[in-house]
């Protein structure tokens, strides 16, 4: 239930005219809109024994990961690193999890990722556009749990934009409730200057290129940042027509259990915009970006609003005193556009973001069903979720093994779960995935929120306008299916889970000395290094793939073949595929085949951070070493 | 061996004279080459220390002089005679006999006989290079086959040039060319084929060739490897193939260790091709100790039908030859392991024996490659002294692994760090790869057939040519790193080599149903079933059983309204409804599952809610 004030409910229940206005904002991330944005952080670095310089957290700790869409909308996943985790072990596998902040074990495999500073060292990253971007509103956010910078300053094409301090940032909770955009820094533009205050109506954006944070060092810890965006956002109000919500906690209602498939709220909205030139339009990233429109687009943010009016409302307007009630967080979907300039949007909540991503390979042992939703959840990055559960709640199950599959979105799974178990899922009005268990959920001893009736009682008004009551179908005999899985804790009872297809491993001896700077592009000329002369035409079994010569390695990306065209010439031809070659046998003179060449095609020289080098075909010294002589043993 | 013929021809043999002629009798006369043209003859003892020597070395058996290339009677005092010049590849023999007086006077006991071949330096084709015209040795068995080489090392040196010269370098590509008398060169040749005499590298394989089909003679090279004789353990190995039998039915050869400088002292570890058994009894290893020439087979776990190397050897075929050598004051220990089968052999000193052959041969720090017939082929060769922890820990064997034994693709933090590469396994010790070789590293990346697993580790199996360098797994598939870590091609996955990653499935037994009956027989029952995925366990189906049968066991109500504009009703909140003349009196409570809310000129609700009765 929306946290109404008490007159405000009142308002609704004894009212005999309750007056309700709306509104529509819409909100652009640049981030989303532009292509072939650059970011540029320093990388945590070492150097190995060799005096190699490497950045082993390039991968995990990304900087362009700060410009990924659909950030957490708070702190609260932090990965651990040596030195930087608090003392003290908690279960992750428990149904409650009580610390501000999670923490997993890193790996590559890692959906979500975030960027950290070096130790000591504060945050100093810059998103550089191609073109111009229209914002004005900035978020950042740190991932609190590696630290709070004491300071942080937000630049714009260079220039100092806002600079505040720790107060700024949206702390793990208030007053003992959770903050769900924990980390969070917003400055908005307000016509003039940039601050923390945002305006009463949105300010028009200005035009930027570039935006940079820095932020203090914090000693002895990193600092994480899990965002920087530049916002474009807008009242879309005065186009408005009306709005059309559709919330359900189950596609079915009538079912005989009440959770069967979980599905997304929809927003249906009626715009129109009937300017000479149109001036709501469909976006796209090929597009200036002009301040006097205003975009559709897949992602966009939409938050439709309704407006209570009543005594004790905190905003004003003409019509006096109101209280703005926020109907969802919703994603921009589908359009249309009628020829008279009538628009038909629909979009969905976060539910969305969660159906378009696919569902990283987790596998967990022992872990209760709430935990395992925490880590599916986790896992991309989604941390505005709440699990409610009863204190003592044994509808929380936990599967001996449960493991995501790749074929399936992060939805998916979450139906599954919530399926088995009777769980609802469904975004509440601030945007957070609320979890119900079944114990919570249909407990007749929670605190009514509403009451309807068909005729007034004391000072409430009737509030029914129509009635339908069905009667569901019952069940008496109930049989419920489970499954039993196993596996060996054995070492001696394993058996081969993967099997490599037949397949050769290649070593070709350099023919010609290779050269440091011979690049990308270049070839490395080989001879397979063979058992039987009749072997000799043997190429490597893959068109690309990594040499590893002398503590080099290098990759390659095509294998050179030579044939004789129809024309009789001959012809050098780089191959990358069967494909490729099945296409030059057609090129090739009738009977002619497709021949190595012994030449392979550097993509990259070096790789996996090894060293280049200058490589040498050295036979004649080889041979001139030993000495060679005819003996006679007898 | 003696020669009895001698006498019969000619040679002015003459009975002893000695009054207890085996008083004057030599136990042995031994003869150490110390060259191709330079050999020292060792008179054994006698039981009467005579006062001087007599004898003959002469390339022909009838110590007549008769057609003889190289005839050299002689008289010595103290029975060790120095010969130079002697004729490089000659085979000469001697008869030496011991005197009571001076000068070959006196009188004398009876002839010991021997016979020694002088070595050969093998490149008398010339140092050749490769980067013009080639000139391979008249001594080849393989013309055709070195003209197809010459040609390749034409094309290659050609390609160089061009190479060279289309990055600005001209000169040097010109100064490469023609220097077919230079020596040891510093420089890199800029080519992968040489070739020098019995010897050619090509294709990173060192090719030793036997032109001889008399399996006496060997082509042998000989290397120092400086590596330290102090110690009393050592591992040798070689990577061994033959080519196929169609091109040399007969194939042979192997290593040598603690060998002299030429070849004609050391131990050494044959390998031939069943093909090339002479007989049933014939083996395809045998480990032979050699002193001055004279070969001793020594005797080895073979000799058991058990002990038998089962399958033999064939051509086309990659060996694996390492070798544990032990050495105490008494015994040499020689542990042979052909791709793991292994074979022992022992030479046991004789005890106060001033035989050479019946002595142990002092470590040295030279090796050799051998062929004993037709063309034998190198992939790399190893020595490395141990100690002696390393062999009682077992891991002696495993020292070369290849060049990249102690590499690794390091995945933990995403950026795949490689590290170690070219590191050789043992700091101590020697390897040789016969030219830089470009070796696969072949990246796989796959799923499991089935959707959970638990796997334990990647693995190649007994084929330790391939080495897994990294992995990286999950749940659902692995990401691994695999090196050819010999120098030719092998088979990852083909005949009885495997590639795959073990560990175990996460299976799913079959279903089970948990339902209780019904409270009465007379009851109409109303059946409902729920098929789960997730719950896996009769307590957890057990509950969900419970609360179905609770809440869903008594008539269940789903009511729609339209209700007056409300905006801030959520799916979840728990709602009364007073409609008496709909049998609702306000007590029942409703758990909203649906709220639509819309605003068009206005703000209208509506909302499902179900009944609760928990």
């Amino acid at each position: 239930m929306y946290p109404l004030e008490p007159v405000a409910k009142t308002t609704l229940e004894q009212n005999t005219s309750v007056s309700m206005g709306s509104s529509l904002r819409f909100e652009y991330n640049m981030n989303s809109m532009i292509d072939n944005i650059t970011v540029s952080g320093a990388d945590i670095t070492k150097t190995d024994s060799s005096g190699q310089t490497y950045t082993p957290f390039k991968k995990l700790f990304p900087v362009d990961s700060i410009i990924k869409p659909f950030r957490p909308q708070g702190a609260g996943l932090k990965y651990a690193i040596s030195g930087d985790v608090d003392s003290g072990w908690k279960n992750p596998r428990s149904i409650d999890y009580i610390p501000n902040f999670r923490i997993y074990y890193p790996g590559v495999d890692t959906t979500y990722k975030y960027y950290i500073s070096a130790l000591n060292t504060g945050i100093d990253v810059t998103i550089t556009y191609p073109k111009t971007i229209l914002t004005n509103k900035i978020v950042a956010r740190f991932e609190l749990s590696h630290s709070t910078p004491a300071t942080w300053t937000i630049f714009g094409n260079g220039s100092q934009l806002a600079t505040g301090s720790s107060s700024a940032i949206v702390p793990f909770t208030t007053n003992g409730n959770k903050n769900y955009d924990a980390g969070t820094v917003t400055i908005y533009y307000n016509g003039t200057s940039w601050s923390t205050t945002e305006p009463a109506t949105p300010a028009a954006p200005v035009s930027l290129t570039s935006v940079k944070i820095t932020s203090s060092g914090v000693s002895g810890k990193y600092v994480g940042l899990i965002e920087l965006s530049p916002k474009w956002y807008l009242d879309a109000t005065e186009h408005l027509v009306s709005f059309d919500i559709s919330k359900e906690s189950s596609t079915s209602s009538e079912d005989l259990m009440p959770v069967g498939k979980v599905s997304a709220n929809s927003l249906s909205v009626s715009l129109i915009s009937y300017e000479a030139t149109r001036k709501m339009i469909s976006y796209d990233k090929t597009f200036t970006l002009d301040p006097s429109k205003i975009y559709l687009y897949k992602q966009m943010e939409i938050k439709p609003f309704i407006k209570l009016y009543n005594s004790s409302g905190s905003l004003t307007d003409s019509m006096g005193k109101y209280d703005n009630i926020l109907q969802g967080v919703f994603y921009g979907d589908t359009w249309s556009f009628s020829e008279h300039g009538d628009i038909s949007l629909t979009a969905l909540d976060g539910a969305k973001i969660l159906q378009e991503t696919m569902a990283p390979p987790l596998f967990c042992e022992n872990y209760s069903i709430t935990a395992i939703i925490r880590r599916l959840l986790d896992s991309v990055g989604f941390t505005n979720y709440k699990i409610n559960i009863k204190t003592s709640d044994d509808s929380i199950i936990t599967p001996r093994y449960w493991w995501s599959d790749n074929t399936k979105t992060v939805w998916d799974c979450l139906q599954e779960l919530c399926r088995d178990t009777q769980m609802t899922a469904v975004f509440s009005y601030n945007n957070v995935l609320q979890f119900y268990s079944r114990n919570w959920i249909f407990d007749a001893t929670r605190t009514t929120n509403w009451s309807f009736r068909s005729e007034s009682s004391g000072s409430d008004l009737p509030n029914i306008l129509s009635f339908n009551k069905n009667d569901l179908p019952s069940a008496n005999q109930v049989k419920v299916f489970w499954n039993s899985v196993s596996t060996s804790n054995y070492v001696q009872s394993a058996q081969d889970i993967w099997k490599s297809d037949p397949y050769f491993l290649g070593a070709m001896a350099l023919n010609n000395d290779l050269l440091s700077t011979t690049g990308p592009g270049g070839y490395i000329n080989l001879s397979p290094s063979v058992v039987n002369p009749e072997e000799l035409g043997l190429t490597l079994y893959n068109y690309a793939g990594y040499l590893v010569i002398g503590s080099e390695i290098i990759e390659y990306d095509a294998v050179q073949f030579e044939y004789v065209d129809l024309n009789g010439t001959k012809q050098f031809v780089d191959l990358t595929s069967k494909t490729d070659n099945n296409k030059y046998l057609g090129l090739a003179i009738q009977g002619g085949a497709l021949a190595p060449s012994g030449k392979y095609r550097i993509k990259t020289r070096g790789a996996l951070n090894t060293k280049i080098e200058t490589h040498y075909a050295a036979a004649q010294n080889i041979i001139d070493s030993w000495s060679g002589y005819e003996v006679t043993w007898v | 061996m003696r020669y009895w013929e001698w006498y019969m021809i000619n040679g002015g043999y003459t009975e002893p004279t000695a009054p207890v002629p085996a008083n004057y009798n030599l136990q042995f006369v031994s003869v150490i080459v110390t060259s191709p043209t330079e050999a020292t003859i060792v008179a054994g003892p006698t039981t009467t220390t005579p006062a001087s020597y007599s004898g003959t070395a002469s390339t022909e058996p009838n110590f007549s002089g008769f057609s003889a290339i190289d005839h050299r009677p002689f008289t010595d005092p103290d029975g060790i005679i120095f010969l130079t010049g002697l004729i490089p590849g000659m085979k000469y023999y001697l008869r030496m006999r011991a005197h009571s007086g001076t000068g070959g006077t006196g009188t004398y006991g009876e002839y010991a006989y021997e016979a020694f071949t002088m070595p050969k330096a093998a490149n008398v084709g010339g140092v050749t290079s490769t980067t013009s015209s080639t000139t391979t040795p008249s001594t080849t068995t393989a013309e055709t086959d070195a003209l197809d080489r010459a040609k390749l090392a034409k094309i290659l040196a050609d390609e160089y040039a061009a190479l060279l010269a289309a990055q600005g370098n001209l000169s040097n590509a010109l100064g490469d060319s023609g220097d077919s008398t230079s020596a040891m060169s510093t420089l890199p040749t800029g080519s992968s084929y040489a070739v020098s005499g019995n010897r050619e590298v090509n294709r990173s394989v060192f090719i030793l060739s036997n032109k001889y089909k008399d399996r006496e003679k060997y082509a042998l090279v000989t290397k120092n490897t400086n590596i330290s004789t102090a110690y009393k353990k050592y591992a040798f190995g070689a990577g061994i193939f033959f080519e196929s039998s169609t091109i040399n039915p007969l194939s042979g050869g192997g290593i040598g260790f603690f060998t002299n400088s030429i070849g004609t002292t050391g131990y050494f570890i044959e390998i031939q091709t069943d093909s090339s058994n002479k007989d049933t009894k014939d083996k395809s290893i045998k480990i032979y100790k050699v002193v001055n020439g004279k070969k001793k087979l020594l005797p080895d776990s073979q000799d058991g039908e058990n002990g038998k190397l089962y399958g033999g050897v064939i051509h086309s075929t990659q060996y694996k030859l390492d070798v544990n050598v032990e050495v105490t004051t008494s015994t040499t220990v020689i542990d042979v392991y052909i791709n793991n089968f292994k074979i022992s052999a022992a030479d046991v000193a004789t005890p106060g024996t001033t035989n050479p052959l019946e002595q142990l041969i002092a470590p040295t720090s030279n090796f050799a490659m051998f062929s004993a017939l037709n063309i034998t082929k190198f992939d790399y060769v190893y020595a490395i002294p141990l100690e002696t922890n390393q062999t009682n820990d077992g891991i002696s064997r495993s020292l070369y692994s290849g060049q990249y034994a102690a590499s690794t693709i390091n995945f933990l933090y995403g950026e795949k760090v490689a590290s170690n590469f070219n590191a050789p396994s043992s700091k101590v010790g020697w390897l040789e790869e016969f030219g830089t070789v470009a070796r696969e590293l072949r990246k796989v990346k796959v799923n499991f057939a089935l959707p959970a697993a638990l796997p334990l580790y990647a693995s190649t199996g007994v084929n330790r040519y391939a080495s897994i360098l990294g992995s990286r797994f999950s749940n659902h598939g692995a990401e691994i790193y695999v090196l050819n870590n010999a120098g030719t091609f092998i088979p990852l996955q083909a005949e009885a080599h495997n590639f795959f990653v073990e560990g175990t499935y996460v299976s799913e037994n079959g279903q089970h149903e948990y339902t209780e009956t019904t409270p009465s027989e007379y009851t109409m029952l109303e059946p409902a079933t729920f098929q789960s995925m997730w719950i896996q366990s009769e307590a957890d189906a057990k509950s969900l059983f419970t609360w179905i049968k609770n809440q869903w066991s008594k008539q269940q109500q789903s009511i729609n309204m339209d209700i007056f504009g409300n905006p801030a009703i959520e799916v979840g909140d728990i709602i009364t409804v007073n409609y008496p003349k709909n049998n609702l009196d306000g007590t029942q409570k409703f758990l909203v599952t649906n709220v639509n809310t819309q605003f068009q000129e206005g703000v209208s609700t509506s909302i499902t809610a179900r009944s609760i009765y928990s």
